[in-house]
């Protein structure tokens, strides 16, 4: 059974269906996307999944159990971590103190709710904060920036900052809106290596991304949303050649 | 029944005045963004220029017609008015933070009360008379005045007029554009300044009529008719501050609660001798509560975080200490100059204040919350100290203080906290009105309206004059301080910063919103409450009144909110300007084109209300210039030590009677504001600088500025104070010019993209560039003189 399941998600903004009856599944250990054009609904699909939005209908289950009457806070407890399409650093802190709130947060409920391993660090480790905030400052390439307000970082790495924040609170799955969105070739490599790792650790991940080749390269499994709706999924294969997918969003490559 | 009928009528002529003022609150509040806690303010403003026109010349009025008067004041200058504070003062707030925007609106409420005690004075009692005055209607055995009717009709008249401009018109439908989305307004071509100048212009409109129609049936009053703005957002908060129609139903149950309260909870209803008879003046604040806990949970919104525009950076540990020390030595080494022990009475007060602005640090400085009731915890904890510390006060009886106001705040917290930030303003100053109304009249607390809090008991420390209750204030703020800086520093500290920045992130980290508002709220209460407990004097219950609360909120915000130096201006503009500046200047007026001349003192009235409006400009506060320009004296040994020396030694030959007390003051102003600020300056190394020759002006200024006897040598207080500062920039200019090598204010870590681009490069810059390359004066020439022209940079460095 899958991870993260979404059933029958739907919300409408008025008279607006924005999401309607999405499905969604994100299998243990893997990358999923979640791909489609502007204004299909991906980040606000993203937003009921971790309770900032509450569905009109439907449900979003984590490991078996139900979670949509919780509140965002409890779900993040849960293993629900995320980074957000538009930023929401902490702008007037430095890189290193953005990534130890998430620690200390962390460490602030997992006395009640008892969070996962660190994924990035060696099996069985038992990390301080601080060595924890180093262990995820190194692994992201941030340690040159560590001292840097982050409202003065340029936008690619403020997304790996966000990153670094949500790994701190060990979340059981990620959900990332654009992640690389903002970063260039060689960063976006790095980070497509990055994600498999994490997914080789027993990460689950839900990426939004528009970086197409990315996607392709790191999801095992794909979702194409258009107008709210789920118009497709499967493998990276599959969705290349999907008919549908190509009108509504990759476009044809025939001329 | 009779009696019944007559109070529903007198309810539903209340409740439209409401309906009136709550939906012009409604209409700028969609429109703007901007709640405007003024709203009744200007009502009041308008209520009283419309005696000034319309009362008969005999009583000092201008005589003018009835129909005039009202169609010049409703129509014409509250609408004027309206434009003019949107155009001059709203849209510059656009982006700013809720804090900001609160406080002004709250400062520009201060300011017309201020100005409107200025203008009109309080000494004269004034009274409008009811439209149609004597003529009734008899409707089914009630007699319905003529005035109640006119208001009913208004108030219908208004409800129809909104629903067509609003829905029918082109301006009303770009009204609710505005709303949605400010931005896409501006793409489709409409002009949204345009649009929320008229939404205010509408708002004030409003607000005049429904203080026109009110003012008749209570006095001519300044607080009274601007406190009706508590009633609006009560009647408001029902259509959840967007919706007319819910507003109008909200308007009704208020005012027809009140009427009915006012019938039936009479002077001789009590419960257990706790008089009954306030609650009417408490139904708002009830009211808001019981619609803020049915409301669900607010929505948290990931838009992208805004960009930050105050700046506040955090002392160290050890500097913390320091300063703390130093303030008490301080505070002690100025009331030992000071000779008889009633003068040093500003000094205590200011102490007194800086501990409740300190009590906002935490709250608004750090989790950017606000509250408008702080003065009622400060009346809290005192009255809890006059009950458990009759027999003395003790440190056990302050502890209790302290845990009783947490208590209340975490209480009337709750319910705001799990909506936006404007609903826990609202909710305070509801809270605060309600405690002035119901809890600090009880007889069976407060003796005679006044609270007599002991002096905390400390065996033969125990303050028993000015003096030591000064140094025990400066020590509980000094202690107060160290502790809020080190929560800063810590974990929690950052969780409260975190969530000032992003609250969403936040929750998707796992941190529990409400209750972590909650504590720091309840912490801040605390502190207030502490302040209450400690005061060692007997307090008028006036003291805890909702403006007194707005003015410490908005004092502490213009000092500077994220700091305790902040606090500490705060303090001493609470304290010691708004009691010392009157009587000190009490014989100064100042001359405006000749024909208006403000007394000092009446000048006191409204300028803290500007110095807040003018926080649009500049929300750091006071605080960030200030210590912008001390923040290098920590940094080298040599200016720190003259820093401490230079006072020091004024202040020895002060207390040796070798210089007057106001020599005193000259030259401290000229070594706080000229010498210490440029020390770090001089004592740097820069090329081509003549810090030996700027040293000396410094020395020979603060010489002079100290060999006249200011006491004796200028008779007038405000001449001396213009001359002192007038000294003071002169010796800071000639310094600098002298000098000529002052590295510029640069911005906190200045991006080296940006270098020669944002402004010319200077020597320091070159000097900067050279020590992070490693390069030292003899590797290179004289650096390139560079100049700014089309901000290109040639070789420089």
């Amino acid at each position: 059974m899958a991870l993260l399941e979404t059933k029958g998600l739907t919300i409408r903004f008025g008279g607006n269906l924005a999401v309607s009856e999405v499905d969604l599944a994100v299998e243990a250990g893997q990358v999923t996307g979640l791909i489609g054009p502007n204004g299909a609904g991906k980040t606000t699909t993203f937003n009921m999944i971790c309770g900032v939005l509450t569905p009109t209908a439907g449900n979003v289950v984590l490991g078996g159990k139900d979670v949509s009457k919780l509140g965002t806070h409890k779900r993040a407890r849960l293993g629900i971590g995320r980074t957000f399409q538009r930023l929401e650093v902490f702008s007037s802190m430095t890189v290193r103190e953005n990534i130890l709130v998430g620690c200390e947060i962390r460490q602030g409920w997992a006395r009640s709710t008892p969070a996962g391993p660190q994924l990035l660090a060696p099996q069985g480790a038992d990390l301080s904060a601080d060595d924890e905030v180093e262990l995820l400052l190194d692994r992201l390439g941030l340690t040159d920036a560590a001292e840097i307000r982050v409202g003065q970082l340029s936008t690619g790495r403020a997304r790996l900052v966000e990153l670094g924040r949500a790994l701190a609170i060990r979340p059981r799955v990620l959900l990332l809106d654009e992640p690389a969105s903002g970063l260039d070739e060689t960063e976006t490599e790095e980070f497509g290596q990055l994600l498999r790792e994490l997914g080789g650790a027993g990460l689950s991940i839900l990426m939004v991304e528009h970086d197409v080749p990315l996607v392709m390269k790191v999801c095992s499994q794909i979702f194409v949303l258009d107008f709210g709706r789920i118009i497709a999924q499967g493998t990276a294969q599959d969705i290349q050649q999907n008919e549908s997918v190509l009108n509504a969003y990759l476009g044809s490559a025939r001329t | 029944m009779q009696s019944f009928l007559n109070f529903t009528v007198v309810g539903i002529a209340t409740a439209a005045v409401y309906a009136i003022a709550a939906s012009g609150l409604v209409v700028t509040y969609t429109t703007s963004g901007i709640f405007n806690f003024a709203h009744g303010a200007v009502g009041m403003i308008a209520a009283f220029l419309y005696w000034q026109v319309s009362a008969p010349t005999v009583s000092g009025g201008w005589g003018w017609p009835v129909w005039w008067s009202l169609i010049f004041v409703v129509f014409i200058a509250a609408p004027l008015f309206g434009a003019v504070i949107e155009r001059v003062i709203m849209r510059g707030l656009e982006g700013a933070t809720e804090v900001v925007k609160i406080v002004v609106t709250v400062s520009l409420l201060l300011a017309l009360v201020g100005l409107s005690q200025w203008i009109w004075p309080g000494n004269v009692t004034r009274s409008l008379p009811r439209f149609f005055p004597d003529k009734s209607l008899h409707l089914g055995g009630v007699n319905v005045p003529y005035h109640r009717i006119v208001i009913l009709i208004a108030a219908i008249v208004v409800a129809a007029v909104l629903r067509v401009l609003l829905y029918r018109s082109r301006a009303g439908i770009a009204m609710r554009a505005v709303v949605d989305d400010r931005s896409l307004v501006r793409l489709n071509g409409a002009r949204p300044g345009r649009v929320s100048m008229l939404a205010w212009a509408i708002g004030a409109g409003l607000a005049a009529l429904s203080g026109v129609l009110a003012a008749p049936l209570q006095s001519v009053d300044a607080v009274t008719l601007t406190l009706l703005v508590v009633n609006c957002y009560a009647a408001a908060v029902v259509g959840k501050l967007r919706n007319l129609p819910m507003t109008f139903l909200g308007a009704l149950i208020l005012g027809l609660g009140e009427s009915y309260c006012a019938a039936y909870l009479t002077g001789d209803k009590s419960i257990g001798g706790y008089s009954l008879v306030g609650v009417r003046f408490a139904l708002p604040a009830i009211m808001l509560f019981v619609v803020m806990v049915a409301q669900p949970q607010a929505r948290l919104r990931a838009g992208g975080v805004q960009r930050v525009r105050e700046s506040w950076r955090v002392p160290k540990m050890n500097t913390t200490v320091f300063g703390a020390v130093g303030l008490v030595v301080a505070v002690y080494g100025v009331s030992e100059l000071i000779s008889s022990d009633p003068a040093r009475q500003p000094l205590v007060s200011a102490m007194f204040f800086a501990i409740i602005a300190l009590s906002l640090v935490p709250l608004t400085g750090f989790a950017g919350q606000i509250s408008l009731a702080q003065m009622s915890f400060v009346g809290l904890g005192a009255v809890v100290m006059s009950q458990v510390g009759k027999n003395g006060a003790t440190p056990a009886g302050v502890i209790v203080a302290l845990v009783v106001c947490a208590i209340v705040g975490a209480l009337v917290a709750l319910p705001a906290l799990r909506l936006t930030g404007i609903y826990l303003a609202l909710a305070t100053a509801a809270f605060s009105l309600l405690m002035s109304k119901v809890f600090f009249t009880q007889n069976k607390l407060v003796a005679g309206g006044t609270v007599k809090v002991p002096a905390l008991d400390l065996g033969p420390l125990t303050p028993d004059n000015n003096q030591g209750q000064a140094v025990l204030l400066a020590v509980i703020f000094a202690l107060v301080g160290i502790f809020v800086i080190w929560l800063r520093r810590g974990s929690y500290g950052r969780r409260l910063i975190a969530m000032k920045d992003s609250p969403v992130a936040c929750a998707t980290l796992g941190l529990d919103l409400t209750r972590t508002k909650i504590g720091v709220f309840a912490l801040s209460a605390s502190i207030a409450g502490l302040a209450g407990a400690l005061a060692n004097k007997s307090m008028p219950t006036t003291d805890y009144e909702l403006l007194s609360s707005m003015s410490v909120t908005m004092l502490a915000v213009v000092g500077g909110i994220g700091a305790i130096g902040g606090a500490l201006i705060g303090g001493f503009l609470l304290g010691t300007f708004q009691t010392l500046i009157p009587t000190l200047f009490q014989t100064n007026t100042i001359g405006v084109f000749r024909f208006v001349q403000i007394s000092v003192p009446d000048l006191m009235k409204f300028t803290p209300g500007f110095m807040g409006i003018s926080l649009g400009r500049n929300p750091s506060g006071a605080i960030g210039d200030i210590g912008d320009a001390y923040r290098a004296v920590g940094e080298t040994k040599e200016s720190l030590g003259l820093a401490i020396f230079g006072p020091v030694a004024l202040w020895y030959l002060a207390d040796r009677h070798t210089i007057s007390n106001w020599t005193f003051i000259a030259t401290m102003t000229v070594m706080l504001f000229a010498i210490i600020p440029l020390l770090p300056v001089l004592l740097k190394p820069i090329q081509g600088g003549r810090a030996l020759q700027a040293g000396a002006i410094l020395i020979i200024g603060l010489v002079v500025v100290g060999s006249i006897d200011w006491g004796t040598a200028i008779e007038s207080t405000g001449i001396r104070v213009v001359l002192m500062v007038a000294a003071t920039a002169l010796i800071a200019g000639l310094a600098t010019v002298v000098h000529g090598g002052v590295p510029s204010g640069a911005a906190p870590e200045p991006s080296p993209d940006m270098l020669g681009i944002d402004r010319p490069i200077t020597r320091s810059d070159v000097f900067e560039a050279d020590r992070a390359l490693g390069l030292s004066a003899a590797e290179f020439a004289e650096p390139a003189r560079v100049t700014s022209q089309g901000g290109a940079v040639h070789g420089a460095a």
